[in-house]
């Protein structure tokens, strides 16, 4: 596995290379900048410019790349335009919130996936199948948002169960903490779970039709240890790796589910470093996102292999 | 055997995984209970928790200058000299008392003796000076009138005098916006760690773009405010703000989408408040036809009708006026608010003598949903009579920056907050009429108006200058005046004696709560 690692280590460097330059230069695409943010909208020329000297946006850009990069690599990720605060404790101040509900998706997500997947790979009578298919083609059908919004008028509106704006950590209070998180975790999960599902239903039935498959039968084997010891595991694979890029994007941030519930993760931070060039910010935020992307898939191939013994991390 | 034991293991798991999941929903604790109580308090004598959900973050950084994300908190952590009441007199806050020099080329103030900033120390005429200075630097709106002063003398622990080389009318709108603040903690507020004023909350804590806490100032120099503590959630998204006040998380709503307020509206368990509203105006660049001639700026005033714009996109909170001043502010010329008569035919038929029908017109529009919205109906009024319009939709910071650069174009319909002042301060302060407006206007007339209005020494000579400088605006029309929108904030009816100041800021210091 070491080995793995290691042969993995020069295109992650290079992408993570490739990723700060474009990450650097994409804001300043954008019309605007932080100084502008900074001034207003009735600020004069002159005060405009007093800022953007003082933030030292007045340098060449290759001289504003490399001191934030030389930074970066000896651990300062700078800081906030705009907040004027370090990015390392704005990130990591977001960083709870995010983690809790990115956790709790991909616990809903798995659950209701895997388990849609399995209901539906396995079950030979006709009604059942179209159950399951039916709920498949609801959930793809509902994007995240909308299956947040029902959930908050019915929940949260018409009937109050649980609290639908705003959150309390876990750390500081688990109890509650729990509640504001159950809504949000679950609008998501039951977003990303049909895709996981369908994949796995799927590759459930065709592998249903392999000859060892048919040996266990003959040799015996009840069709709830066909079911999970044989046709599940080989199944898993192609859904391992839906699982592992999804888990890497709710790990970026979950923009709109955090919007619409008031919580306040990386994904709206990244939102609001955008919308006010907050360069710094996003720069950090982009990083971070393409390195959580890169750790979900090395640890997607290390599952794979350990499931399937066909596959060779060396190789 | 083995089999049985590992089916049972599996079961009790998924049983103490849902008796888990419904503890936590029906447990001990209930986080929707604890989201009404935190806001209980039945008398103005108990204590509570008032929560405001705000569109725009909090900005301590910018905290003299006139900011959205500021009007939850800033007049309750920092307070002013003086204060304008409704009637836009001011009152004695921090000043007790003041005095303008027969000549008008100076003020004395007297300061509240007793006052101590939050961190204990004294306030004192040294803090005023410093906070003046600070002001000077910062991007404050009416930053200009404090570069206006010749010297500010500190005469005394609380006495100090301002002076100028020529009369400033508009000190107090300058009084209105200077909180005063502490010189030693100043350098906190660039990133909110150290945020001491005088006021009756004390800044507890800020998480950025998230949520920021002001608790009681036991000792405030005037009566304890009722309230334990203020929350102030940033809430960007429109339907997480509508669920944030109606799950009764929040009793204030400050940005709410205009749509979701006339929802709002409706509700009687909430009440909209007006508030110091903005201005839609439409510039037109006189460098460029075809509004190098005034005959085609005078008929595009004739070609919108803006009683539609208001009453279809603001509703309730439309104003029409053709003036950019506040309606409500001092000498408001209201004989000349509809001077232009909403007239197609006329507004061609001097579009034709122009020699402007059938020119195109790009139109630069800041991208904010209602500037859009009335983007498009003054297209489709300009087309009616002749004109080309095309609307080219700007993001809100490309605008900035262009705007700043004097580069809009033909025309250009920007967004400018009134703020609550005064004529005197929004001919200098708003982008469509200082020097070096978009629209490439200035004439010595246009100067020896504002000039006028500034020499005014009475409230009638006031009034009779703003009158003839509105009508030479009106006149020259370089600057069309759409429509205006009052500020709308949702208040829950279980929030009691909140005031608005006149700049839409809230103080908070009588405010209770209950169910």
């Amino acid at each position: 596995m070491l080995r793995f690692l290691v042969k993995k280590l020069p295109s992650i460097l290079l992408v993570l290379f490739a990723t700060s330059i474009i990450a650097f230069l994409l804001p300043r695409f954008a019309p605007g900048d932080p100084a502008q943010t900074i001034a207003g909208p009735d600020a004069t020329a002159e005060q405009t410019e007093a800022i953007r000297q003082s933030l030292g946006l007045d340098r060449p850009l290759f001289v504003q790349y490399l001191t934030w990069l030389g930074g970066v690599l000896r651990g300062h990720l700078g800081t906030s335009y705009i907040f004027n605060r370090s990015v390392s404790d704005l990130i990591l101040s977001r960083m709870e919130s995010t983690i809790e509900l990115a956790v709790l998706a991909s616990v809903f997500m798995i659950l209701i996936g895997i388990g849609l997947g399995v209901l539906g790979g396995s079950t030979r009578s006709r009604p059942g199948r179209m159950a399951v298919d039916t709920a498949n083609t609801l959930l793809l059908a509902t994007p995240a948002f909308l299956v947040g919004l029902l959930l908050i008028v019915l929940l949260g509106v018409t009937w109050r169960l649980l609290p639908v704006s705003g959150e309390v950590p876990l750390s500081e209070n688990p109890e509650i903490g729990i509640q504001y998180l159950l809504l949000p975790a679950l609008a998501l999960g039951l977003a990303h779970a049909p895709s996981i599902s369908r994949l796995l239903q799927t590759t459930m039935r065709s592998t249903r039709g392999e000859e060892f498959v048919d040996l266990a039968r003959a040799k015996g084997a009840s069709p709830r240890r066909i079911t999970f010891r044989h046709v599940l595991r080989t199944s898993l694979g192609a859904a391992v790796v839906a699982i592992g890029i999804r888990v890497g994007e709710l790990f970026g941030g979950a923009i709109i589910i955090e919007a619409i519930f008031a919580r306040n993760g990386l994904g709206q931070l990244a939102v609001q470093s955008v919308n006010a060039r907050d360069y710094q910010l996003v720069q950090i935020l982009v990083m971070g996102a393409v390195l959580v992307a890169v750790l979900s898939q090395l640890v997607t191939e290390l599952i794979l292999a350990a499931l399937d013994p066909r596959v060779r991390l060396d190789a | 055997m083995r089999e049985v034991q590992r089916r049972s293991r599996v079961r009790s798991a998924v049983v103490a995984g849902a008796v888990a999941l419904a503890l936590s929903v029906t447990g001990c604790q209930s986080a929707v209970k604890q989201q009404e109580a935190s806001s209980a308090g039945a008398k103005p004598t108990d204590v509570g928790v008032l929560t405001i959900a705000q569109a725009s973050d909090i900005q301590p950084n910018n905290v003299l200058a006139g900011r959205l994300g500021n009007a939850s908190w800033a007049a309750n952590v920092f307070e002013t000299l003086t204060r304008y009441d409704d009637q836009r007199k001011p009152q004695p806050l921090l000043a007790k008392e003041w005095k303008v020099a027969d000549d008008k080329l100076s003020i004395s103030v007297t300061l509240r003796e007793g006052v101590t900033f939050q961190s204990g120390r004294p306030m004192t005429a040294d803090d005023v000076k410093f906070s003046l200075d600070h002001l000077v630097k910062s991007s404050s709106q009416v930053a200009f009138i404090a570069k206006k002063f010749s010297s500010v003398d500190v005469t005394g622990p609380t006495t100090l005098t301002i002076r100028f080389s020529k009369p400033i009318p508009n000190i107090f709108d300058l009084f209105e916006y200077a909180f005063i603040v502490d010189k030693d903690s100043v350098k906190g507020l660039a990133d909110g760690s150290k945020v001491i004023g005088t006021g009756p909350f004390l800044f507890k804590s800020w998480s950025p773009g998230s949520e920021a806490q002001l608790v009681r100032n036991d000792k405030y120099w005037g009566p304890k405010p009722h309230l334990d503590s203020i929350t102030i959630a940033v809430i960007n998204d429109s339907t997480a703000m509508l669920n944030a006040v109606r799950s009764n998380r929040s009793q204030i709503a400050i940005g709410m989408n205009p749509v979701d307020i006339q929802s709002m509206a409706s509700n009687s368990a909430f009440s909209v408040v007006n508030t110091s509203g903005s201005v839609y105006p439409l510039g037109l660049n006189l460098t460029q036809p075809p509004f190098d001639k005034l005959e085609a700026r005078q008929a595009v005033n004739y070609a919108i009708d803006r009683a539609r714009i208001a009453k279809q996109i603001f509703g309730a909170a439309g104003v029409v006026t053709d003036l950019l001043w506040d309606p409500t502010s001092p000498g408001y010329p209201k004989d000349l608010e509809q001077r232009y008569t909403y007239d197609p035919a006329k507004a061609k038929q001097m579009l034709t003598a122009a020699g402007a029908e059938g020119t195109a017109v790009p139109i630069t529009v800041i991208g904010l949903p209602q500037n859009t919205s009335v983007a498009e109906i003054v297209r489709r009024n300009l087309e009616e009579v002749g004109l080309k319009p095309v609307i080219k939709v700007q993001e809100t910071q490309g605008f900035d920056q262009i705007q700043i650069a004097g580069k809009l174009g033909t025309a250009f319909m920007p967004l400018h907050g009134l703020n609550g002042l005064g004529a005197s301060t929004l001919m200098d302060s708003l982008p469509s009429l200082r020097r070096g407006n978009s629209s490439k206007f200035w004439t010595d007339e246009y100067q020896a108006l504002r000039n006028n209005l500034l020499a005014a020494d009475t409230d009638a000579a006031y009034a009779t200058a703003l009158h003839k400088l509105s009508e030479y605006i009106l006149d020259q029309a370089f600057t069309v005046a759409v429509v205006q929108a009052l500020g709308q904030n949702v208040v829950a009816k279980s929030a009691h004696e909140l005031t608005w100041t006149s700049r839409s800021y809230l103080d908070a210091k009588s405010a209770y709560v209950d169910h």
